[in-house]
């Protein structure tokens, strides 16, 4: 790295303040339809609406700087600082989730069930027998059908698996400068993403009305939908961040020698698959 | 358990193969290879893993914990209370 380079400041922005009062009104606007007030909805699309329209400006802000060359080598090790900080984030948040499924799964439910150093504690549950699925002491939960294996969880696992596999071909397709083959790839990984949303939004439906599997079902519900819904929300948000990049793929934006980008977004895609295999052995499986 | 512990050796391999990914994201540049090799690895380990997953199912080697729900398995056993 030539020290003499500056580093790239850009000019004081509104988009963070913008973000603020984007995220302050969708929330506020979700709080007052909860509490069934008849404007919640509408301040809630306001906010929406409010976060479509910074997310379009910002990312073109930043592709904008990005193109012209601002961009220069200490940038880019920032960003690289930036997003490995953001993933490490992003790890600790779906470990703090598979350890309380394991947590309440293999150490508390015993507790709670009789046995264990701390199952003097069961006295305060009686009826309460620590098996898994659980749903709460007497039947709190009511009854439900736990959510099996294959069926949609095994064909989402492979969709998103085949979704991996065909960034990795867009990956070399865009170090060999093969553009239209990595355009091709790049929407078929698109597709791939929005068909295990699809499938996700039809198994929750199919677990609330058939199988009355719903949040409220004991603890194996709450879990089940905390992990697979936060998954749901990452694969969404990588969704969005991958028709980005293939827009800009289309246009031509990256180079074999410049696509951090790409590869940012690239690695956030294979970490959502891995989450979705954790989830799939230890949730549906284990 | 053979299955088991291949499953959780694989999937231990991805995550090592994931987590060498964001080392190279983070202190590569561009022009190197070392980020989608990592990430190729990483994608023919999770076929493998699928497929273990599969043929360990189909050959009866695996099978999932007993997922009977509480209020069913209450009415056919009934429920040890722990001694105090």
């Amino acid at each position: 790295m030539s020290s003499n380079e500056e580093y790239y400041l850009p000019e004081p922005s509104r988009w963070p303040i913008i973000a603020s009062a984007g995220v302050l009104t969708f929330l506020m606007g979700a709080t007052l339809t909860i509490h069934s007030f008849g404007v919640g909805p509408l301040i809630s699309l306001t906010g929406l609406a409010l976060l479509i329209f910074l997310f379009y400006s910002w990312f073109k802000s930043v592709i904008e700087e990005s193109m012209s060359g601002h961009y220069n080598e200490k940038v880019d090790r920032s960003f690289r600082q930036g997003m490995m900080w953001f993933i490490l984030s992003e790890v600790f948040f779906f470990v703090s989730f598979f350890g309380s499924l394991f947590y309440l799964r293999e150490v508390a439910m015993d507790w709670l069930g009789g046995t264990g150093y701390l199952s003097s504690t069961s006295g305060l549950y009686s009826g309460f027998s620590g098996v898994w699925p659980n749903n709460g002491p007497g039947n709190m939960g009511g009854d439900f059908t736990p959510m099996g294996w294959n069926g949609i969880p095994l064909i989402n696992t492979i969709i998103l698996l085949t979704s991996g596999v065909t960034i990795t071909f867009a990956h070399w397709a865009l170090k060999k400068e093969n553009n239209a083959s990595l355009v091709k790839w790049m929407w078929a990984t698109v597709a791939l993403g929005v068909l295990f949303l699809g499938f996700q939004a039809y198994e929750y439906g199919h677990a609330y009305s058939e199988m009355n599997l719903k949040l409220t079902s004991g603890v194996y519900g709450s879990t089940f939908y905390m992990l697979t819904g936060f998954h749901g929300f990452h694969v969404t948000l990588g969704t969005i961040m991958l028709i980005i990049i293939s827009i800009r793929c289309q246009k031509g934006h990256f180079t074999p020698k410049k696509h951090f980008a790409f590869e940012g977004v690239a690695w956030y895609w294979h970490f959502v698959d891995v989450v979705w295999l954790g989830l799939f052995i230890l949730v549906y499986i284990m | 358990m053979i299955f088991k512990i291949l499953i959780f050796v694989i999937l231990g391999l991805i995550l090592l193969s994931l987590a060498s990914g964001v080392f190279f994201l983070a202190n590569d540049t561009d022009d190197q290879e070392r980020l989608i090799k990592a990430l190729t690895v990483r994608v023919s380990l999770s076929i493998l893993l699928i497929t273990v997953i599969v043929v360990g199912f189909y050959t009866g080697q695996l099978k999932t914990r007993d997922m009977t729900p509480r209020a069913v398995m209450e009415l056919s056993n009934s429920p040890t209370q722990p001694a105090h």
